[in-house]
């Protein structure tokens, strides 16, 4: 009988003024998305830390916490910047697989720029940026205003963009020749490469943008209630083109950045396969598929944690095929740890049922 | 500007619908409507499918009619979105889809009416002053409420009518629609939501509210509008009309 009563109490029918009713209001909040976020952000740091100091010990060497955490943000920048405009979208509640090969093409448009005018560079970065920029809107025209299933729209464009690189680069390698970029792609000032650089710059706008800015705020609305959005007088279909837009450009960036780092256009090698591992990173840091929650910061620190491990795995000679298998059962575990809080409560409940059903001797079911 | 009904009134209407007609395939969900709310609460009666939601939707912006107009103090508006509807200063409440899960009380009451602040051109959002005022706004509502830092997903289905109705109190709507408010809730949420209701009708807004409920509809309503088969069949006062009367225009035999 009392836990009878005890679980009506816990049902949710709090419309009575009581005192307990601001115990329950913090146990809430508790709950809540917000220290959800924070608590998903503390476990990535933990496995971070736990991920460095299992490989540090494993390479048995200084070596790995010295140079390699320079190494694990190198290697993860760009990765990282693409994984920023894929949680912006994802926030929005739509994807974006097109990313990677949105990448590849402005690399390609980069390098045939730099060929063609006379190693213009400010005049290739421009266009590659206007390129990305410009693919992310036909992602969002197609989304928003087509009603394109996002999956659907951006499987089709990530074809046609890597087609497009291919044509435009004739399937060839273009080689880029820019002291600058070579400069921006492999230098680095007091040990700290300028590619890290640029995901500083890139998630600190963004985590702004999306903490403190009023479009920041509706793109969180957008993607948490789009129809309660819209009946509210929000402009729905903006919010969704600017989130594709926001993406393609972080894509074009991305792009500038391999091709720094390479020296060459990139429409395939290094580009293609992106946008699975920034979804990874941004699953990983606690962003669900349905819209509305997660974290530009969660995405990024998915993204270390997706590098530490590719690293240290490289470190300790683990063939790098296991490297897939490991990222993959790290999302899985990852995306299990995040749910079982919600299920674990209906688990213990249920069993608990059971075994006063049981004692009580109660039918399991109405039998005929 | 005069009635359309053939009595004239001498104060314009406030909302007012000119010869309405809305079809669906070949369901005529409403047949050449012509009505006019004034401040206080009307309610509107009628089988299922009489067309009384419909109606609503085009105050609301979700419909466009196929002829006919909307007038908002005598003046014809567009109403081709929930965003236009809105900014005539229509308030509507839907049953289940007008709040974000995923955000709290207070961000709900604010959605797409944000308090921001200007810095060097951008607009930022200002969460602790749209907090404090929620909080003001949910004092004024009868159903006790957790903090509105609290998130919608926590909270009963009156409680939800109750942030609904908070935020249309909060921007001093001119018109507020009601579809069913009370259809999903138990008997203390119901009499706390047309708690609301009332209050709001008292302070001189004009509250339209739909209802199955006869009865309720009989003490609570200030005017009656019954609907029938996309028409409006009678406008009965509820003061002198009984029960057994507007089940008969509902139902009953057309004379
Ligand atoms: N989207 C739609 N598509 C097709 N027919 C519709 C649509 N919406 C309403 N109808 C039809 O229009 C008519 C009026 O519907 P409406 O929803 O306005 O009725 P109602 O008076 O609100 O009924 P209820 O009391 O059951 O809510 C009905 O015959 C209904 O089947
Ligand atoms: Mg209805």
């Amino acid at each position: 009988m009392s836990t009878l009563a005890e679980a009506g109490k816990h049902n949710g029918d709090i419309v009575a003024p009581d005192p307990q009713a601001s115990a329950l209001d913090s146990r809430r909040r508790l709950t809540g998305t917000l220290s959800r976020d924070v608590l998903i952000d503390i476990a990535l740091v933990v496995a971070l830390g736990l991920l460095m100091a299992i490989f540090g010990v494993a390479s048995s060497g200084k070596e790995f916490l010295g140079t390699n955490i320079v190494a694990i943000f190198d290697s993860g920048a760009i990765l990282g910047v693409v994984a920023v405009g894929e949680v912006i979208v994802m926030i929005a509640g739509a994807l974006d697989i097109s990313v990677g090969s949105n990448a590849g093409l402005v690399t390609a448009a980069v390098a045939e720029v730099m060929l063609h005018q006379r190693n213009d560079l400010p005049l290739a970065i421009v266009v590659g940026l206007l390129v990305g920029a410009l693919a992310g809107a036909i992602n969002g025209l197609a989304v928003a205003y087509l009603r394109v299933n996002a999956v659907i729209a951006t499987l089709a464009t990530y074809s046609a963009f890597l087609g497009a690189a291919l044509l435009v680069t004739n399937g060839n390698q273009v080689g880029v020749v820019s002291s600058f970029l070579a400069t921006l792609g492999t230098g680095s000032a007091a040990s700290v490469p300028y590619l890290v650089f640029i995901l500083v710059v890139v998630v600190a706008i963004a985590m702004f943008a999306m903490r403190s800015t009023l479009a920041g705020h509706r793109v969180y609305a957008v993607g948490g209630g789009p129809t309660a959005s819209r009946l509210a007088g929000i402009r729905v279909q903006r919010y969704l083109l600017g989130v594709f837009v926001v993406s393609g450009l972080c894509a074009a960036v991305a792009g500038v950045m391999l091709v720094g780092q390479t020296g060459t256009a990139q429409p395939t090698e290094g580009s293609v396969g992106l946008e699975l591992t920034a979804i990874t990173a941004v699953l990983l840091g606690g962003t669900g598929l349905t819209g509305g929650t997660g974290t530009v910061l969660g995405a990024v620190l998915g993204v270390l944690v997706l590098s530490t491990l590719d690293n240290g795995l490289l470190l300790i000679g683990v063939p790098s095929f296991w490297q897939e298998v490991a990222t993959g059962g790290l999302l899985l575990v990852a995306v299990l740890l995040q749910d079982v809080g919600g299920h674990r409560a209906r688990w213990r409940a249920v069993r608990a049922a059971r075994r006063r059903a049981a004692r009580s001797g109660a039918a399991m079911a109405v039998r005929p | 500007m005069s009635g359309f009904a053939g009595e004239p009134s001498v104060v314009v209407a406030r909302l007012a619908a000119a010869h309405l007609s809305k079809r669906y395939g070949h369901v005529a969900a409403l047949n050449d409507v012509s009505v006019e709310f004034r401040p206080g609460l009307t309610g509107i009666i009628g089988d299922n499918g009489a067309g009384k939601s419909t109606l609503l939707k085009i105050f609301s912006g979700v419909e466009v009619p196929d002829e006919g107009a909307v007038l908002i103090d005598g003046e014809p508006v567009l109403l081709d979105s929930a965003r236009a509807s809105r900014r005539v200063g229509i308030e509507s409440l839907y049953q289940d889809l007008a709040l974000v899960e995923t955000m709290s009380i207070a961000h709900n009451i604010f959605l797409g009416r944000e308090i921001t602040h200007r810095i060097a051109g951008l607009r930022l959002i200002d969460r602790r002053k749209m907090r404090q005022v929620a909080d003001e706004a949910l004092t004024k509502v009868r159903i006790a409420m957790p903090s509105s830092r609290t998130g919608v997903r926590q909270l009963s289905g009156g409680q939800r009518q109750a942030v609904a109705l908070a935020r249309a109190m909060r921007f001093g709507a001119r018109v507020v629609l009601l579809d069913e408010p009370t259809a999903a809730l138990g008997p203390r949420e119901t009499a706390a939501v047309l708690g609301i209701v009332r209050d709001m009708a008292d302070r001189g807004e004009t509250v339209v509210m739909v209802g199955h409920n006869l009865p309720q509809m009989l003490e609570l309503a200030d005017n009656l509008l019954v609907m029938r088969a996309g028409r409006v069949v009678a406008t009965p006062d509820p003061r002198t009309t009984t029960l057994r009367d507007l089940t008969e225009f509902m139902v009953g035999s057309l004379d």
